[in-house]
């Protein structure tokens, strides 16, 4: 037990401690300063997160569908750490980088399963209570309060996501067991996450929209109240343990929710039991890299085509880390989905048609008030495209993502314009034709016409161009070789969220400018004259920084 | 190991080299050069500077004081030219795991610039020496060790450097290819070029080197021809003498005086005048 609660304590140090990982050089103070502030930050999130789950339970309840409520909150608080739970399997539970050292410890495997497996729940159980306090919160201060039914609801919290966290678990396991048979593991891994992430945020955008075909707001709302009661019963049929749940804490009837808890129970120790017994070959197979190898030979040597230049030798090397790291490909990858699932989604279903649906970021829009700005609406779609261009920052982290190979980029004979060039422009030229791809789609369709179009292009790479250098100017002045997963630096890195952030902010604050300005002059024109300004202006300032970064950067690992 | 002719300039002169941590001096103001044809041994007790000596001469580190130039090029003012003319094997061979061993080559060759033909042909010869050939398809990251520093070497030796700095280069190779090492810094030496290695297996430094340098606290010792570093004693004991001297400034606090191991016959005679 001693042992056990040991692992629990280091699980959850490294679950901390990579909120705001330790850097080469870095004081304790700074540490403590960094954890302090990442502290703040994950409690601001939660509390945004906690605030809109709020909101929508009283939507509910305005709606006249408070018994809704548990269902909701707990397929919410269900599901909240699936997606967590896939991406923490791999790395948590198995893909160990502390294999040898963790297995050689005189405690036994279900103890290093279970403290391994305990992070992943505690972590899904954290993010549940964020989602599922407030919504039942809601629903007892809009029913009479039975203390049976409140203690049941909060002993559901930490109940609820066991199950679809063990499925998850479960799920991640397959496609690990999966891909590591192919050559390419990592890339048939990546394409499956990102098939499933596509696949959900589609499915959240068809769901969202699916009850806002009305023009009437009286008959959106009663559809949007249908399809949420609809909703309700159909995912509780979808997932039974939450509907006996459901009784248990609507009713204060104690048999259908001990149901549901040894449902839940008897589900995540089965995982335990599984994964320990399935520990062993995973992790060998994974640290084996997978099946059968071909033998190189001098034959297939000869064969290789000829040599490439440097730069484009280190391109390649670029796109090789982006599909050789799963987590980068993920971070980096989505946003150049998202650009072309927009330009699809906007001419699939008509720019006045999704506008008109009442239900865009809960804002009201009258089909007058989109007849009569329709011109000017069309001109914000650029800014749209802002967003998304900062949402795939491949060469953010680049030089830091070098990590202890950075000893080959620190002793090649070539100028920091190339190293950093070919990282640039690994990132730049993707989200180039990403961008042409978007617009190509809405002029086609008919949704753009070729001024918007080219706004798109111009606008999203300018403001691109001028982010993503300021982010690696960040990453080359003071780079972290020393990272312990790509993570640090993938997800947490100053450089990525200057590019992610910036990309959002300028989507919101240009886009509100745009308008105003329009709305000042009082033609699109000088929406559409500000948005290709602007791009070429932000596009020759990132021109600049990366000249001033090459002139200015030796590329030292230390 | 001789040189084939002997050029006006030596292929590494480092000269009043020094190197700060934030207020610790690292290595202070040291001296020495190396000829075409040396295989140079640079020992020294852990934390002495000899990896932070290295990383300056690669230009993987700023210096912070005097020079090094490679084949009379200045590392600081003109790396690029510099580094075509070295080839490095850290202490630790961390290569991209994501890459296969033979991506990894191909990449170091068109970063050198190696011709097609050429690179095939060196390729398959040092794996093949090394028996690496069959694992060149496999990804780095299931590579041991010892695989790694075979890759790292291969890759070091793809371009024919006139300088080849080693770091521990011996640690985690079997004795084959440990053999198959000593063979190839000494064929690489042979056709002009330049060995410079740190290690701490004193009998190896002692038979593969004509010369050697012994670091202690940042400052140099001794260096010269290993004969006469180490008289008539094994550089082991010499070694030991050294380091373990209390009279010596190194080991008093004192402030050090200019080192100098410009690789002449001065070896013991200079050891002994710092005494």
């Amino acid at each position: 037990m001693n042992g056990f609660a040991l692992l629990c304590r280091v699980q959850v140090l490294a679950l901390v401690n990579s909120l705001a990982p330790e850097r080469q050089g870095s004081k304790r103070r700074s540490r403590t300063t960094r954890l302090a502030l990442a502290g703040v930050v994950a409690i601001a999130l939660g509390a945004l997160m906690a605030a809109y789950v709020a909101l929508m339970g009283m939507g509910l309840v305005a709606m006249g569908l408070t018994e809704v409520i548990p269902a909701f909150a707990l397929v919410v608080g269900s599901l909240a750490g699936i997606v967590f739970a896939f991406m923490k399997a791999r790395g948590t539970l198995f893909g160990l980088a502390d294999w040898d050292h963790v297995m050689s410890l005189p405690i036994s495997r279900r103890a290093v399963v279970a403290s391994r497996l305990g992070t992943v729940f505690l972590a899904a159980i954290v993010l549940s209570a964020v989602l599922m306090t407030p919504l039942f919160v809601v629903y007892f201060l809009n029913t009479p309060a039975d203390p049976a039914s409140i203690a049941l609801a909060v002993l559901s919290i930490p109940l609820a996501p066991l199950a679809p966290v063990s499925v998850s678990v479960f799920a991640a396991f397959g496609v690990t067991v999966l891909t590591v048979r192919f050559r390419h593991a990592n890339i048939a891994y990546i394409v499956l996450a990102l098939a499933f992430f596509t696949l959900i945020f589609v499915g959240a955008y068809a769901l969202s929209f699916s009850a806002g075909t009305a023009s009437d707001p009286a008959a959106k709302l009663a559809a949007f109240g249908s399809v949420a009661s609809a909703m309700g019963a159909g995912l509780t049929a979808l997932y039974p343990p939450a509907a006996w749940a459901c009784e248990g804490i609507i009713s204060g009837s104690a048999l259908p929710f001990v149901v549901f808890a040894a449902f839940s129970l008897g589900v995540a120790l089965a995982c335990l039991e599984i994964m320990q017994r399935l520990y062993l070959p995973i992790n060998g197979l994974l640290a084996s890299k997978g099946g059968a190898r071909d033998r190189y030979t001098a034959e297939r040597l000869r064969e290789r085509r000829s040599g490439a230049s440097p730069f484009r030798a280190m391109m390649n090397k670029e796109f090789l880390t982006l599909i050789g790291i799963p987590s980068y490909a993920f971070n980096c990858l989505f946003g150049y989905i998202l650009m072309v699932i927009v330009a699809v989604a906007l001419s699939a279903m008509g720019m006045r048609e999704l506008l008109t649906s009442g239900v865009v970021d809960g804002v009201e829009i009258t089909d007058e008030a989109v007849r009569a700005y329709a011109s000017r609406l069309v001109v914000l779609i650029p800014w749209v495209y802002v967003f998304c261009s900062g949402m795939c920052p491949s060469a953010a982290c680049s030089v830091s993502l070098e990590g202890r190979a950075a000893w080959i980029m620190s002793t090649a004979p070539v100028p920091p314009r190339t190293i950093l060039g070919a990282k640039l422009a690994t990132n730049a030229l993707p989200v180039a034709v990403a961008l042409a791809i978007s617009a190509a789609v809405l002029l086609i369709s008919g949704e753009a016409g070729v001024l918007q179009a080219l706004e798109i292009i111009v606008l999203g790479f300018g403001v691109f161009y001028l982010l993503v250098n300021i982010a690696l100017a960040i990453d080359a002045t003071s780079p972290n070789f020393v990272w312990n997963t790509p993570n640090e630096v993938v997800k947490r890195s100053m450089p990525i969220m200057v590019t992610v952030f910036g990309g959002m902010a300028a989507a919101f604050g240009g886009g509100f400018a745009c308008w105003m300005l329009m709305d000042t002059l009082g033609a699109a024109a000088a929406g559409d004259a500000l948005n290709l300004g602007l791009g070429v202006a932000c596009a020759a300032a990132g021109h600049l920084v990366f000249r001033r970064l090459c002139h200015r950067t030796v590329l030292f690992t230390r | 190991m001789n040189a084939q002719s002997a050029p006006e300039v030596p292929i590494l002169a480092i000269d009043h080299y020094q190197k700060r941590y934030g207020d610790a001096v690292a290595v202070r103001d040291l001296s020495l050069e190396v000829e075409p044809g040396d295989i140079y041994g640079f020992i020294g007790h852990n934390g002495a500077g000899k990896t932070t000596l290295i990383r300056s001469i690669v230009g993987v580190q700023s210096i912070d004081g005097g020079n090094i130039r490679v084949c009379g090029i200045d590392v600081a003012r003109d790396p690029v030219a510099a580094k075509r003319l070295i080839a490095y094997v850290p202490d630790n061979p961390d290569v991209y795991e994501f890459m296969t061993g033979i991506q990894y080559l191909t990449y170091l060759a068109d970063i050198f610039q190696v011709p097609a033909g050429v690179r095939t042909e060196r390729i398959t010869e040092l794996a093949e020496r090394l028996e690496l050939m069959g694992a060149l398809g496999d990804a780095v990251g299931s590579y041991s060790h010892g695989m790694r520093q075979k890759l790292v070497l291969i890759g070091a030796l793809l371009h024919e450097p006139r300088l080849l700095v080693l770091d521990e280069p011996f640690v985690g190779l079997d004795p084959v290819a440990s053999h198959e090492l000593k063979l190839m810094l000494g064929e690489l030496a042979s056709r002009g070029s330049a060995v410079f290695f740190s290690s701490h297996v004193l009998e190896v430094v002692e038979k593969l080197c004509n010369k050697v340098a012994i670091i202690r606290g940042g400052e140099l010792l001794a260096a010269g021809p290993t004969e006469q570093v180490r008289g008539d004693e094994s550089l082991e004991a010499v070694f030991l003498d050294l380091v373990e001297d209390p009279e010596h400034p190194s080991n008093t606090g004192q402030a050090a005086q200019p080192t100098t191991g410009n690789a002449r016959p001065n070896g013991r005679s200079h050891l002994k005048g710092m005494k």
